[in-house]
């Protein structure tokens, strides 16, 4: 697992930001500038906000995602933050919490959406807020030990952080950025490099990321630093107290006991020693504030400090103490794994996926669970790992062998992530960590695997401490594991994606250079492509169809049936009803460029649903002069007209019938033609018959008149 | 019960002609050919039979309505049963031999004629339905359920 190297690239991103601007002008061609000089000095978002993408501010960066100068209508002072990367979904759902804070410690979000940036040649999600930050607090590079007085802390810092989180809590949601790097000096302050007591500091934004992302392991639980930084799931309002205490400890020791150490390493410290001990170390920290660390940092999230806590101990009253809720074990005696021991079984779980086979062997033949017996004899614990090995030996697939291994590590510690050699995630991160991985060029496979061994329900069941919506996610799990069994387009692995991760956008590769959040922004998406001529071959492709399915059922779920036929008319048919059913129901305006890719490209193929060709070009006819009404569902009407398919078919049945007996028709007549016989004999006999009958009829009454006369 | 009848009337006929026989001298003599073609014609309505015989008939009217005026005695029909009279009464058979000869002749010549007409509308229907409808109203292409062409190399080439 490559963490420490997506760690590493977020959190040293500004500082390359500053490397790559001071190369780029040295190293700058005649070509470049030409094209630099080309590139939009401004672009408009929603008519009001004035970006500049000329003027980034590295300084607000937040690891991938890209901080630029922008300007309101009315000339405050703005910037965007731009989400670049669409594998890290922003946390789009916590918008409008956001959007309440009133808190004057943190620039207000004033605007979000997509913005096509050209640059990037594709759209991104942009975040708006208010600037009111000079500088960073902690500079770019520094070690994280500022040194800082516990008076400056007490007085200038942890007020501000307090604010926004008092804020926070009472929105009912988790800011998730609480670090010395997301504090900055705000307007106002007399500096930007030394605090002084008459400086104000701020914090940043936290939704541009997912959850954890962007923090340093120093700021999440020994739980969360172990899991990939796009699988720490959604946080609890427990992880912004422990990544205050963090912060404190940063803010105040003089140096980082834990630096050069890998993520999991990090981890493994705050297991081993409590993270108290192990983000302060060797440094001597006095005063007050000592006794809010030690109960923020608490391992255990019952006996953390709250933030009523936090507003208790701040009103100066004594802060009471909480019932322990999770037990760690410290075995009498250790147990080998590759040559090293182990005491802790957290501490084991965290190596065990880097060795499977051994691993695997010390489950099997029985040497964890006698260890376990004798050497710490909590019966319910090892109940827990018991249970682990029974749902691990039931799972059958390629990634049978990793995930045991995985559900016997989460049995070993305290809701910790499941962790294999290549990834570790919390159950409710998965999501997120898929479409990462996925837009990343990951193997999904194992993931795949996830799903159908449902190991996720086992590790809700029994690895996780509440606070969440376990429910909700067990039903999206259990959908997941039925979308498996079901290969059509609209289902299978492409919907696990959206079931999971509520705010990604869709990951079609066709509309890669799209951010498309809704079915109204694939239609225009579409409606794009179509002006530009750039459709592609299958408009509506697994992605998109379950993309469709799972935000807005009612778009799409009727013509699945049809989108998966093989029969290209019926296919393309749906496909047109399923256009006009998102401009019909959504109010769109007149999309020209679908309107006129129809009737140029797909109303060909469209009107073979008729077998008569006079029908077909009377229907064209008037297919192109709705070439540019941009009405969908005016066009899909020529098409979807059950009375004239019923009645074309019938005069189709018809004309075959008629051919049929002309056939018989011809063949017969051919016949008497070559061997005319005496075919057609019949008539000249009966007029010969007529004839003769006159004539003598004559003679007798010309010779009775002459004798009588 | 048809035997009965057909042997009542044979025996009435036969009656009659003894009963007439001057007539039946003349008539059987004079309308000979009527009674062969009678044979000949082998056909249900025995319409050349017919033919012949109507003509032949004519032709026979004139010496038959002499003979009953001369008396209706054998002797007169013999006497009337002349060379020319027979060739008269021949010619008129000859006549419906020839009448029938042309008028089916003329007949089958027109109908084939007709027929080759017919051939030539009907090519022209079956290409106004193969343009109208596709050539999978021909029914020599597989098609699908709802009548359309199943793609292979042979209906693409078609299509």
């Amino acid at each position: 697992m490559d963490v420490d190297a997506i760690q590493t690239a977020c959190i040293s991103s500004v500082i390359k930001n500053m490397s790559d601007e001071k190369a780029e002008e040295i190293e700058d061609t005649p070509e470049k500038q030409e094209k630099k000089s080309k590139k939009p000095q401004s672009l408009w978002f929603k008519d009001v906000i004035e970006i500049f993408p000329q003027e980034p501010l590295s300084y607000l960066d937040r690891g991938p995602a890209k901080a630029f100068a922008a300007r309101g209508k009315k000339s405050e002072s703005l910037y965007v933050l731009v989400c670049f990367d669409k594998g890290l979904v922003p946390r789009i759902e916590d918008t409008s919490k956001f959007t309440g804070l009133q808190s004057p410690y943190i620039g207000l979000l004033k605007a979000s959406g997509t913005l096509f940036w050209p640059d990037h040649g594709a759209e991104v999600y942009i975040f708006v807020y208010e600037n009111i930050y000079n500088a960073r607090l902690l500079k770019n590079g520094s070690s994280l030990a500022m040194g800082l007085k516990d008076e400056i802390v007490k007085t200038v810092i942890f007020p501000s952080i307090l604010s926004v989180l008092e804020d926070v809590r009472y929105y009912d949601f988790v800011h998730g950025s609480i670090c010395a790097e997301n504090l900055y000096f705000l307007s106002g302050s007399t500096s930007s490099e030394a605090v002084t007591s008459s400086d104000k500091i701020g914090v940043g934004e936290c939704l541009a990321l997912p959850f954890g992302y962007a923090q340093h392991p120093t700021y999440l639980t020994a739980e969360r630093c172990l899991s990939h930084p796009a699988g720490a799931g959604t946080g609890m309002a427990s992880d912004d107290m422990y990544a205050l205490g963090a912060t404190l400890a940063v803010l105040m020791r003089k140096y980082d006991p834990l630096e050069g150490l890998s993520r999991k390493e990090i981890a493994q410290a705050k297991l081993e020693l409590g993270s108290f001990t192990a983000l302060i170390g060797k440094n001597r920290i006095m005063g007050s504030l000592l006794e809010l660390m030690r109960g923020l940092l608490n391992d255990d999230p019952y006996q953390r400090w709250d933030i009523e806590d936090l507003i208790t101990w701040r009103d100066g009253q004594r802060v009471g103490v909480k019932q322990p809720g999770v037990k760690r074990y410290k075995a009498k005696r250790p147990i080998t794994l590759v040559d090293k021991k182990y005491l802790r079984p957290e501490i084991l779980a965290t190596d065990m996926p880097e060795n499977i086979t051994a691993s695997e062997a010390l489950i099997e033949n029985g040497e964890l669970l006698q260890w376990m017996e004798r050497a710490i004899g909590d019966k319910p614990f090892i109940h827990e790992v018991q249970k682990a090995i029974e749902a691990g030996s039931v799972i059958h697939n390629a990634s049978s062998k990793t995930i045991k291994v995985a559900l016997v590590g989460g049995a070993l510690g305290n809701a910790m992530p499941l962790m294999t050699q290549e990834t570790a995630f919390l159950s409710e991160g998965f999501g997120k960590l898929m479409v990462h991985d996925y837009i990343h060029g990951q193997d999904m496979s194992f993931h795949i695997d996830v799903i159908n061994s449902q190991v996720l329900m086992h590790w809700i069941d029994n690895y996780t401490i509440g606070g969440l919506d376990y429910g909700g996610l067990a039903t999206k799990l259990g959908n997941c594991y039925n979308s498996l069994k079901q290969q059509g387009l609209g289902y299978g692995f492409e919907r696990c994606y959206y079931i999971l991760a509520g705010d990604a956008p869709c990951l079609s590769e066709a509309y890669k250079n799209y951010y498309i959040r809704s079915p109204e922004d694939f239609f225009w998406a579409l409606d794009d492509l179509c002006l530009k001529g750039n459709v592609p071959r299958y408009p509506v492709d697994r992605h998109i169809a379950a993309f469709i399915s799972v935000r807005d059922r009612q778009m799409i779920d009727a013509y699945l049936i049809d989108l998966n036929s093989a029969d290209e008319k019926i296919k393309n048919l749906a496909l047109l009803k399923t256009l006009a059913t998102l401009q019909f129901r959504s109010k769109l305006p007149a999309a020209k460029g679908l309107s006129a890719w129809v009737a140029d490209t797909l109303g060909q193929s469209l009107v073979k649903s008729f077998h008569d060709r006079d029908r077909r070009k009377e229907i064209l006819g008037k297919l192109q002069k709705l070439k540019t009404s941009g009405n969908m569902v005016k066009v899909a009407e020529l098409f979807d007209n059950n009375a004239a398919l019923k009645k074309d078919y019938r005069e189709y049945l018809g004309a075959l019938q008629n051919y049929q007996s002309l056939e018989r028709e011809l063949e017969f007549t051919e016949k008497i033609v070559a061997k005319p016989g005496k075919h057609g004999a019949g008539g000249g006999r009966q007029i010969a018959a007529l004839l003769s009958a006159l004539i003598g009829g004559l003679i007798i009454a010309g010779t009775l008149v002459t004798s009588l006369g | 019960m048809k035997n009965w009848r057909k042997t009542i009337l044979t025996l009435t006929f036969l009656g009659g002609a003894v009963f007439f026989l001057p007539s039946t001298i003349l008539l059987l003599t004079g309308m000979a050919p009527s009674i062969v073609a009678s044979f000949i014609d082998k056909t249900k309505e025995r319409l050349k039979a017919l033919t012949v015989g109507c003509v032949n008939l004519g032709f026979c009217f004139p010496y038959w309505l002499e003979l009953v005026q001369g008396g209706h005695t054998p002797e007169k029909a013999m006497q009337i049963l002349n060379p020319e009279s027979l060739i008269v009464m021949y010619l008129g058979a000859g006549l419906g031999y020839f009448l029938e000869w042309i008028c089916v002749y003329a007949s089958v010549a027109m109908t084939q004629k007709k027929n080759r007409g017919r051939l030539k509308s009907i090519e022209k229907e079956k290409k106004a339905l193969t343009e109208k409808w596709g050539v999978e109203v021909t029914g020599n292409y597989p098609v699908d359920e709802q009548g359309f062409l199943i793609k292979t190399d042979e209906t693409q080439a078609v299509s």
